[in-house]
């Protein structure tokens, strides 16, 4: 069984430059901390039923070094995807890039694990586009996911409700936030005696046209990016707040 | 312009929606709600929901397709957005258009606005879900099949038991703007006013509070007469949870973007203010 969880190095802080105009991320990074849900859970089922836990993330080559640590997790192969050509890809264009590269290495998955949004990001588009250009069914906000005879069972949390699911066969999963399990490192996995090393590929493994990928391949553009203005400062109380509150309450006790 | 709008239970901002879009066509993936178009039965998996959409209507004589962020809504936009290689804008607050192409204004990170353009239509927008139900009584519902899902099947469903705890009139919400030591304090006026407390996610991350009261994207969503905001800054990711009546906001920075949506601005220390409210409490 081999299940791909898709990770993603997003950038410690996240600042606006007034002057430029432009969005700046620090160069300190880490693990977009949504998908060590999603890793947490593929562990859990390495450990139960023997899975082979391959992560997979688009990122420059700079952070190979944070990719290595994920041994430390139960990963079992670390892969990076790294071409100037991917760069600037939207969600879709991103989406080509995984779809393309799973089809080509890892055509005989059994599932996709994802986290329910990156903290750069914020779209949680990305794993139902991948589910779409694989061919295979997507549930998101999983809770849960457990061996069943010979299918899965999926706990997806809505509004107000949860349902559970029977998946028959392969799937994209992306995992809600308030699914309890979260990869942590095990000193098992740090001490144990493999060959560690890093899958790095670029576009000329993977092949993929240049109108598919990076902002040829993208279907959006950021237009602009501005700083929401306050439009009623003025009228911000300063001061006996708490008799404008007490007021509002006692109006609604009548 | 043409908008199709998919929902589940909750529509998108109408008011909104009806300020750039003069044609609009109503698809709910629910057997009950009013629309143009309804399933024969309750659309339960993203690609039971591209089958009913793709089969029943035309997305390409649209200039947009408007799903409401609802977890469903929001699976099948990201499949629709592949399977026919079209753009998807999410978080949209609003929109914004010039000659004919049409734009999602976007709430980002901290007071960060984006626009963001599709390249081509339909664009995809997926916008908050809001508590409305559609009141167009002229809309005669047509009832449409759709393919079931033959590989993820719906086993069972169960009502989450947060939703019961936070059907109250007024509910209080604590931000990183109230330090711990406030907490006792909060707790003591929910009691008094008898308003349960919910939080954002990084509140919750502290430990403060149980995750399981966390609004907003991550999390629940609430419908109150009364919202009174503690220290919360007012992130689209906290406020796309928060359908209130009234939102009154306590913060100490006058930029705070929960000012531009709060009825009653308060720029004053929540723990200048709260232990006021506290004993007015104790004593009505």
């Amino acid at each position: 069984m081999k299940i791909v969880v898709l990770v993603k190095i997003v950038p410690k802080q996240i600042e606006f430059d007034r002057l430029e105009k432009r969005i700046v991320r620090s160069k300190e990074a880490i693990i977009n901390p949504n998908d060590l849900i999603a890793l947490g859970n593929a562990i859990r089922l390495k450990r139960k039923l023997g899975a082979e836990i391959f992560t997979l993330t688009m990122a420059p080559n700079s952070y190979s070094s944070l990719l290595y640590s994920l041994y430390d997790y139960g990963v079992d192969r670390p892969i990076l995807l790294s071409d100037k050509a991917f760069a600037n890809s939207d969600v879709y264009a991103t989406s080509n890039v995984f779809v393309g590269f799973l089809k080509m290495f890892v055509p005989d998955f059994s599932f996709i694990f994802t986290g329910a949004f990156s903290s750069d990001g914020l779209t949680g588009q990305l794993a139902g586009e991948i589910a779409e250009g694989l061919g295979v069914p997507f549930l998101s906000n999983v809770l849960k996911i457990e061996k069943s005879g010979n299918d899965f069972r999926c706990l997806r949390e809505k509004e107000s409700v949860i349902e559970e699911f029977s998946v028959k066969g392969r799937a994209v999963i992306s995992f809600s936030i308030n699914s309890d399990l979260v990869a942590l490192p095990s000193l098992y996995e740090v001490y144990r005696n493999d060959k560690r090393e890093l899958e790095i590929y670029t576009n000329s493994t993977i092949n993929l046209p240049e109108d598919k990928i990076g902002t040829k391949g993208s279907k959006t553009i950021v237009k602009d990016i501005f700083e929401i203005a306050q439009e009623k400062a003025l009228d911000l109380i300063t001061e006996e707040g708490h008799s404008v509150i007490t007021k509002i309450l006692e109006e609604m006790k009548e | 312009m043409k908008a199709l709008v998919i929902f589940e239970n909750r529509l998108p901002d109408l008011e909104k929606v009806k300020k750039y879009f003069t044609d609009i066509f109503y698809i709910s993936l629910t057997n009950k709600s009013n629309a143009h178009i309804v399933p024969h039965a309750d659309i339960k998996t993203s690609d039971e929901g591209v089958s009913f959409i793709t089969e029943n209507v035309d997305i390409f004589n649209s200039d947009a397709i408007i799903f409401s962020n609802e977890v469903l809504p929001k699976e099948i936009a990201s499949k629709i957005a592949f399977k026919f290689g079209l753009g998807v804008i999410a978080h949209v607050a609003n929109f914004s258009s010039d000659n004919s192409s049409i734009k999602g204004v976007v709430h980002s990170w901290q007071n960060l606005g984006l626009i963001i353009e599709p390249i081509r239509k339909p664009g995809i927008f997926i916008m908050n879900a809001l508590a409305n139900s559609l009141n167009d009584s002229y809309i005669q519902p047509q009832i449409k099949p759709f393919k079931s899902d033959q590989l993820v099947e719906l086993i069972s469903k169960t009502e989450k038991t947060t939703t019961q705890e936070i059907k109250s009139r007024i509910v209080i919400g604590i931000g990183l703007g109230v330090s711990k030591e406030l907490l006792s304090k909060i707790f003591e006026l929910s009691e008094l006013i008898k308003a349960p407390v919910v939080c954002t996610r990084p509140v919750a991350d502290l430990g403060y509070i149980d995750r399981k009261f966390v609004v907003g994207d991550t999390g629940i969503s609430i419908y109150p007469e009364l919202y009174i905001a503690l220290g919360i800054s007012g992130a689209s990711q906290h406020m796309s949870g928060v359908f209130a009546k009234k939102i009154i906001a306590v913060n100490v920075d006058r930029n705070a973007p929960i000012f531009s949506k709060a009825h009653v601005r308060i720029n004053q220390k929540v723990e200048d203010v709260l232990p006021k409210v506290v004993e007015w409490a104790k004593n009505s």
